[in-house]
């Protein structure tokens, strides 16, 4: 990690109610595995040139979970989504890379919604 | 994190009364007299192909609940290498996918015939009795999205018996609804039903009946699809000799095998309270009774793990609570999950006692709460972990598959979903890494000693790693899709091995080269666990038979 910037997630808290437990029961005593849309964090990873980043650390932090991935080959990466009553403020979100740093966190997407919709979160890195 | 004593102290007094239920030894072949030895072999073929490469020839004698199995070779040959074998009459049976064997066999040792046998075969009349979940699959015209509610169903029964029904899709439905409140822990052998009711959501259940109606009986006398198979094993997947040891009852499902330091198997069993013994080389079996926590839920233990002493921890399913089975003393020790913590619906699945010595502390799964538990071994508490409490998103969790690093933070599976999960011993804070596949489904997992997580991915017919320092990815296509992978192993010479609950197939992989092989099996054999024992050379696998009754070891001849 080179440097932990507070993520500018303040709408995070402006999405609908999330859709609460989908899951259903099924044989073999499973509730597992509905097929219904679900909403999540996706976005890419850059640097200051457009240029897509693969095999950036991508992570999401509160308090009381991290959530974490790599960037794809086209800088794209996709995580799950926190629960609709996390506070914005207790919300980091962070890309890093060997040789960068981060430069600065736009999230694209509008608020609203029913809560099911994914949120766009792009990070560009700058090279140091 | 929430924390309550337990009442382990008094629980383990009222049990360590009534231990050993049952003992008995087998009448297995012992070492035969080396002059008298024989091999059984021969040659397969039939009308249709001549001779016939990878036909399994399976020999059990009279009396004895042990069957070896060998496959036939590029021109047809087959050997059962005489150091299996003892005088006595000896039955014959093959598996090759739309044949049969065109006359009951029987071989009695000593004989002249013994080593120069001909096996005929024909063609089957009955091809559907001989195909495979993952067969099935295969034929069934269907998008994946509809098949995919399909693999809960193996973890009861195979999927010829959904297409051989002639429900309706009206007719489905209530099957449906009474099917999701069997407990996990259902045989065919042994139904055990939930004391916590479960509804199932009625769009669910319609899209499933309705699907399930067009691949059964229900329109016609015959599937109203080609039945697909699985090609036959060829080259290096015919080099191998298979033993399967039958249990003494058909009810016994084990489910975890493994074995210990003297190399006797141990299993746990799904659908009864007793934890199995076997020594393959005695043919030994001894069962021990665990004791009931919860009278009136069903019965039956999931996850066996050795702590680093060598005991057996059991996670009890619906009985609420581990048990540890000390080897010294053949004893359990019970660990019920605290009535504050405890519902008609608790149930522990996964246990992991492997790194307990660092901190005293033993986790575990509460399956109703999508929750981690964790027992402190000291002062008998539980303490409760939701590793999925700050998500969104409306999505099912579940942690399943559980190893921990020698600090004893915990590695989980999010079998509900698609992460991999961590859980830091000393504070308690929570990662998640989604696999790069999503939905898919991670299930049991090892963690070797370079600290790469093993595991495979159900859903998503993968095997995978995750390097945990680098916190990175690396998955695998199984060679075969509809395979749905329960578990991995990875032996000492850096080779995976893995089982199916789908495919009557073992998998052997190389993860550098990518070159798989696939051993079919004799049986019908639905896998849990695997293990494999690296003190031998080649290695050998060891897998329970959880509908059959049987404990497989796989002995490759590479």
């Amino acid at each position: 990690m080179n440097r932990i910037t507070r993520a500018s997630l303040a709408a995070l808290a402006a999405l609908g109610p999330s859709c609460g437990m989908a899951g259903t029961a099924l044989a073999g005593g499973s509730t597992l595995d509905e097929d219904d849309h679900h909403a999540y964090y996706f976005g890419s990873v850059k640097d200051t040139n457009g240029a897509a980043i693969d095999n950036a650390k991508v992570k999401v932090q509160t308090k009381t979970i991290a959530l974490m991935t790599q960037s794809d080959i086209t800088g794209a990466y996709k995580l799950p989504i926190l629960a609709f009553q996390t506070s914005p403020d207790d919300v980091t979100f962070t890309c890093s890379k060997d040789g960068y740093r981060q430069k600065d966190v736009v999230r694209r997407s509008a608020p609203g919604g029913d809560g099911k919709d994914p949120i766009e979160i792009d990070c560009t890195l700058e090279h140091e | 994190m929430t924390s309550t004593p337990t009442h382990r102290h008094a629980i383990a007094g009222l049990v360590l009364g009534g231990l050993i239920a049952i003992s008995a030894v087998l009448p297995f072949a012992r070492a035969p007299a080396q002059a008298q030895a024989q091999a059984i072999a021969g040659q397969v073929s039939s009308a249709e192909e001549g001779p016939m490469e990878g036909v399994l020839v399976s020999v059990q004698k009279a009396g004895t609940p042990i069957t070896i199995t060998v496959v036939s070779d590029t021109n047809g040959r087959f050997r059962v290498p005489r150091a299996k074998l003892s005088p006595g009459q000896y039955a014959l049976r093959i598996r090759a996918v739309g044949y049969d064997l065109d006359a009951r066999q029987a071989i009695t040792l000593p004989s002249p015939q013994a080593e120069n046998l001909r096996l005929g075969l024909r063609k089957t009349e009955d091809l559907a009795a001989q195909l495979t979940n993952t067969e099935w699959l295969m034929s069934m015209p269907g998008t994946a999205e509809q098949k995919r509610p399909l693999i809960e169903c193996m973890s009861c029964h195979t999927l010829e018996r959904i297409v051989r029904s002639k429900f309706s899709a009206e007719e489905f439905a209530p099957v449906l609804r009474r099917m999701a409140n069997y407990a996990n822990n259902t045989t065919m052998a042994r139904v055990q039903g939930r004391v916590a009711e479960r509804e199932v959501a009625d769009e669910r259940v319609r899209k499933v009946a309705a699907y399930l109606a067009t691949v059964n009986l229900s329109a016609g006398p015959t599937w109203p699809y080609p039945l697909k198979t699985l090609p036959r094993p060829k080259g290096r997947a015919t080099r191998v000799v298979i033993t399967e040891y039958d249990l003494p009852r058909r009810t016994i499902a084990p489910h975890d095998v493994r074995t210990d330091r003297d190399g006797v198997i141990w299993y746990s069993n799904f659908v009864e309270p007793f934890l199995g013994r076997l020594d393959p080389r005695t043919g030994e079996h001894a069962e021990y009774a665990v004791p009931m926590l919860k009278p009136g839920f069903p019965t039956g233990s999931l996850a066996m793990e050795p702590d680093q002493d060598g005991n057996w921890w059991l996670a009890l399913m619906f009985q609420g609570g581990l048990a540890k089975f000390d080897v010294r003393t053949k004893r359990f020790e019970m660990f019920p999950v605290p009535p504050e913590m405890n519902s008609e619906a608790t149930q522990q699945s996964m246990v992991m006692p492997r790194s307990s010595q660092a901190d005293g502390k033993v986790w575990t799964n509460e399956v109703s709460k999508q929750a981690l538990l964790r027992l402190d071994l000291a002062s008998g508490r539980y303490e409760s972990f939701e590793p999925f409490a700050g998500l969104g998103g409306g999505r099912t969790h579940s942690p399943y598959g559980l190893a921990a690093d020698t600090e004893n933070n915990l590695f989980f599976m999010d079998f509900g979903d698609e992460s991999i999960g961590r859980v830091d011993a000393k504070t308690g804070a929570v990662t998640l890494y989604p696999t790069p596949t999503p939905r898919s489904r991670p299930r049991r997992t090892m963690l070797d000693a370079e600290g790469h997580l093993w595991f495979a991915e159900f859903a998503a017919d993968k095997v995978a790693m995750f390097n945990v320092k680098r916190e990175t990815f690396k998955e695998w296509d199984v060679p075969t899709p509809h395979t749905y992978p329960y578990d991995v192993f990875l032996d000492k010479n850096e080779e995976l091995w893995s089982g199916s609950m789908s495919s009557d197939r073992v998998l052997r992989f190389d993860p550098e080269t990518g070159a798989a092989v696939e051993y079919l099996l004799p049986r019908q054999t639905n896998i849990r666990r695997v293990f494999v024992d690296d003190t031998t050379t080649p290695v050998t696998f060891w897998a329970g038979n959880n509908h059959g009754a049987a404990i497989v070891k796989l002995e490759p001849l590479d």
